[in-house]
């Protein structure tokens, strides 16, 4: 009798007890995603990686607004996190702790560019290749985009945790290490200055 | 806490969404981060509280079997009992609250500052209410009260920053969230803990002595914990 062919123990199951299957990773929330991550599962981390991910690029791409350094800055992110991740403790939401990784990555690089006394634009930012600017549209999602730019680092930075990677303001305030008075507080402005600028855009369109 | 009702109408806007990286990006991390990956489980956050715990109990009953053991008379050591006794609660309070749950789910951090701030200034009250006479500050800035005090000062800061150091070593890498704050928290510990254990042992209750050499030390472990933290802590 070939064993190969024999059915597991769990597809057997006992009669009229459901046999006991390993949750999906897809079914799992980005905490058990970490744990397991940390317990060695490759399955894991490809899969905390396909949800979180796009996040993280989204938040350091609007903070760099350089494809190439926030792509670096993702990869020096996950490498601290790789690093970190026995340091992970059991229970801490993830998004958060991740994108603090990603946030203080960021000011790190700043921080160094700027003793290195490369030649920074007023908010801190490297200098970005100049790049064409297209002819006004009529695409509101663009004037949305330039108006995000446009906003002081703060608004922006408490706007784009809120409202585009989905955080609480409490979560974000965590990230941004203040108050959620204080992020509260910066959202509104951050919107009262959108709502200007798209009224602007209105106008002209 | 939600946002004010006249921002409602920008919920309706096509805000960016979320982009992905670059695939050969996404490969390099990939390969990066699950090369030869094991299972590399830490110890829980009970169970490193439980460590620093440890350190500080340990320290301050070591300095305080070592103060009895001097020369010290008896009713001295039983109310220097009586501030471990006090102090030690404050202690575990402090750390339970401050580094008992994992980061972001520490409290506000509005709360943890006052905690930071505020437990120093009673501190120095305590202090003020401990003291049982004070000379001029003139008489103290010279000769035996300076230099006594300046040792003194520089045990208190040493024993402080040895139970600050292990705590943190305890909860290294932990925090990405608030860092600065924790460590600020891990050196108020520290700094508690050695102010009533050097103060136990130390012989003198003059007023200057006391802020100078027990109080000012407790606001420099504070700061020094906020300043290390922010690198100790952070992953």
């Amino acid at each position: 009798m070939s064993l190969g062919s024999a059915p597991s123990f769990s597809e057997i199951g006992i009669a009229g007890v459901e046999p006991v299957r390993e949750p999906r990773s897809v079914d799992l929330t980005v905490e058990e995603l970490m744990e397991r991550y940390v317990d060695g599962s490759a399955e894991a981390f490809d899969e905390l990686y396909r949800r979180v991910a796009p996040t993280l690029m989204g938040y350091l791409l609007r903070l760099t607004r350089q494809r190439e350094r926030a792509e670096d800055l993702l990869q020096v992110t996950f490498a601290k996190v790789h690093r970190a991740r026995e340091s992970y403790l059991r229970g801490a939401p993830v998004l958060p702790w991740m994108l603090a990784i990603a946030r203080r990555s960021f000011l790190d690089e700043r921080r160094a560019a700027s003793s290195r006394n490369e030649d920074l634009s007023h908010d801190g930012v490297l200098p970005e290749p100049r790049q064409e600017q297209p002819a006004l549209s009529n695409d509101v999602s663009e004037a949305l985009e330039r108006a995000l730019d446009a906003l002081p680092e703060a608004y922006r930075e408490a706007i784009q945790l809120t409202k585009v990677a989905g955080l609480s303001i409490a979560q974000a305030a965590a990230v941004l290490g203040s108050s959620e008075t204080a992020v509260k507080l910066r959202v509104h402005r951050g919107y009262s200055q959108l709502r200007k600028e798209l009224e602007r855009f209105m106008r002209k369109a | 806490m939600s946002l004010a009702p006249e921002d409602d109408d920008l919920q309706d806007l096509p805000w960016p969404k979320p982009c992905a990286p670059r695939p050969e990006v996404s490969q390099a991390i990939r390969e990066q981060c699950t090369k030869g990956l094991c299972a590399k489980r830490g110890a829980s956050t009970s169970q490193r509280l439980l460590a620093a715990l440890s350190i500080s109990v340990l320290t301050t009953a070591l300095l305080y079997w070592l103060s009895t053991t001097s020369a010290h008379p008896d009713g001295a050591a039983a109310s220097g009992l009586y501030g471990v006794v006090g102090w030690g609660i404050v202690l575990t309070v402090i750390l339970t609250l401050g580094l008992g749950r994992p980061p972001g789910k520490r409290g506000s951090v509005i709360w943890r500052v006052l905690v930071a701030t505020l437990l120093p200034v009673a501190f120095f009250g305590y202090l003020a209410f401990a003291a049982s006479g004070r000379v001029d500050f003139g008489t103290f800035s010279q000769g035996g009260h300076a230099s006594h005090a300046v040792r003194c000062g520089f045990i208190s800061l040493a024993i402080g920053a040895l139970v600050a150091g292990g705590v943190m070593l305890c909860f290294r890498r932990t925090d990405p969230l608030t860092p600065g704050l924790s460590g600020a928290i891990v050196g108020l510990a520290g700094g508690l803990t050695s102010a009533v254990a050097v103060g136990i042992a130390c012989p003198s209750s003059e007023a200057w002595h006391l802020w100078a050499a027990h109080g000012l030390v407790l606001v420099a472990l504070v700061l020094l914990g906020w300043g290390v933290g922010r690198r100790v802590l952070s992953p």
